[in-house]
């Protein structure tokens, strides 16, 4: 992926708690912002973090890169973006890039955000205006002046459904999901606990996992790990991986250095394809149905159900 | 990066290579679960089969899909065929995703109704299909574009322009039909 520098235009603040800050990107002179899909995100070199950022706009000949970051409160690269980036400072980013894509023969979209989780959607909707494929939306949020839900409710009209609280976004999902005609495809981004529960409920409705789409804002919660042992396809060479490090630690620890960015299972650098042995994926980029049939992992954050992995290194 | 997925790694290509030309197995494909209604069509299917084992298929499915079934026996496919395409339109119109369709009987009329759905938005995984019979192929002419009825599995004069077209072994899912290629016709000696 490549990365590039940007110079910060603008910081526009959203709402009343000041929790959300749009972050206006432009490019160094003489240079321009490479294109990319609706849907897409942006990785910031936040401080502490690697940052994926949805984007604001369509992707089509961008003259700036608009984000929306909502401070998290734990000390990670959001706080830092709130407490230390000003107009006029250089960023370095990566990318853009992302699997929350348009589908252009779907014969309806159906939008889903929950609160924050606008950021993509907003984007998908600005697209479906543009090339006029017809949709809808459903967003969530709970304070009253929601970030970007006038501009999302400029550009949507009466094809957007607002609602309050989570019980009233199942309920207007678990609807949507038994009504959408023949061909079409719904995108959700929200937190992983509403995800997982689109994707159950799409399930239930008929969706075929294909015309599911699902964005998280959040990187997944790791769980309690298990100790385990990968080998070297190449060399046989055997590698124990401590319950406490992460494969690609304990690659870099054995002078096994992999490509890497987010290191949150996001942006899909450190692939590495496995040979034997079942992964525990637990990354953001293969899709649900993909995962048992997977050959490649991303070692930032996946493991192993079996005791021993042998990758293709 | 797009995700990569096995079983069929890219540099593992079985030999003979494979073709477009659809492969039937000799018992139709069980209907799987997860689908909130059904259509089912029996499209000069000899034996019937198919249809009873997804009609059994349904039945033992809690709850059960509701499912509206279409016989159309072999003297009466031409003409349905014919109005497919509106009838489909219609038919997916009136349903909504969660909607599966189960297709059996002459091969021609499977991928003929298989490119209809596509064409009406379902996905392949949509999809069951089963030709247990052949009975001739339907071949695009890639001069004039017109989709004409072939009775063998070799030639076909094409009924739009006319040209003879060679049936290729290429099978389009989005057309539901063959490719044909042309012959160039003997000539006299000294033709242009």
């Amino acid at each position: 992926m490549r990365e590039f520098r940007v110079r910060v235009e603008a910081i526009v603040p959203h709402g009343s708690d000041g929790r959300v800050r749009e972050f206006a990107l432009a490019p160094l002179p003489g240079e321009r912002l490479p294109a990319h899909e609706p849907g897409a995100h942006l990785f910031v070199h936040a401080g502490p973090a690697i940052n994926a950022y949805s984007l604001l706009g369509d992707g089509i000949l961008p003259d700036r890169y608009r984000i929306a970051v909502q401070r998290m409160d734990r000390g990670g690269g959001s706080n830092w973006m709130h407490a230390r980036v000003v107009a006029g400072d250089i960023l370095t980013v990566a990318g853009p890039n992302g699997t929350f894509s348009p589908v252009p023969d779907a014969r309806h979209a159906l939008f889903i955000a929950a609160g924050i989780g606008i950021t993509p959607i907003l984007a998908h909707a600005r697209a479906a205006v543009r090339w006029n494929r017809p949709f809808s939306v459903i967003h969530a949020h709970r304070t009253p002046d929601p970030p970007l839900l006038d501009e999302l409710a400029a550009l949507a009209g009466d094809r957007l459904v607002r609602v309050r609280h989570r019980n009233a976004l199942r309920e207007a999902v678990a609807s949507a999901l038994r009504c959408q005609p023949v061909g079409s495809h719904a995108w959700a981004c929200g937190p992983a606990a509403f995800l997982d529960w689109f994707l159950d409920e799409g399930q239930r409705a008929g969706w075929v996992p294909e015309r599911l789409h699902v964005e998280a804002f959040a990187a997944p919660v790791q769980t309690a790990n298990e100790p385990f042992t990968v080998s070297l396809r190449s060399s046989g060479r055997r590698i124990a991986v401590p319950a406490d490090v992460s494969l690609l630690d304990a690659l870099d620890g054995a002078g096994v250095r992999l490509p890497r960015l987010c290191t949150r299972g996001v942006c899909g650098e450190c692939a590495v394809r496995v040979r034997a042995g079942t992964p525990d994926h637990r990354d953001l980029i293969l899709g649900r149905d993909q995962r048992a049939t997977a050959s490649v992992m991303y070692p930032c954050v996946s493991r192993a159900r079996s005791a021993e992995l042998e990758l293709d290194l | 990066m797009p995700p990569l997925t096995h079983p069929a790694a890219a540099d593992d290509i079985a030999w003979p290579p494979r073709t477009s030309r659809p492969e039937w197995p000799p018992s139709p494909p069980a209907l799987p679960p997860g689908a909130t209604a059904w259509t089912l069509l029996s499209l000069g299917s000899p034996s019937g089969e198919p249809l009873a084992r997804w009609r059994r298929d349904l039945a033992a499915m809690t709850p059960q899909p509701p499912a509206s079934v279409v016989e159309i026996d072999r003297e009466a496919l031409d003409g349905w065929l014919a109005l497919l395409p509106l009838w489909f339109a219609a038919e997916a119109a009136r349903n909504v995703v969660g909607w599966r369709i189960a297709v059996a009987g002459e091969e021609r009329a499977v991928l003929a109704v298989a490119a209809a759905a596509r064409s009406a938005g379902l996905l392949p995984t949509e999809m069951v299909l089963h030709a247990d019979v052949a009975n001739g192929k339907r071949v695009y002419c890639p001069s004039c574009s017109a989709v004409t009825d072939a009775a063998g599995d070799d030639r076909v004069r094409c009924g739009g322009c006319g040209r003879l077209l060679v049936i290729q072994p290429h099978c389009s899912r989005r057309r539901g039909a063959y490719l044909g290629t042309l012959v160039h016709e003997a000539k006299e000696p000294g033709d242009a």
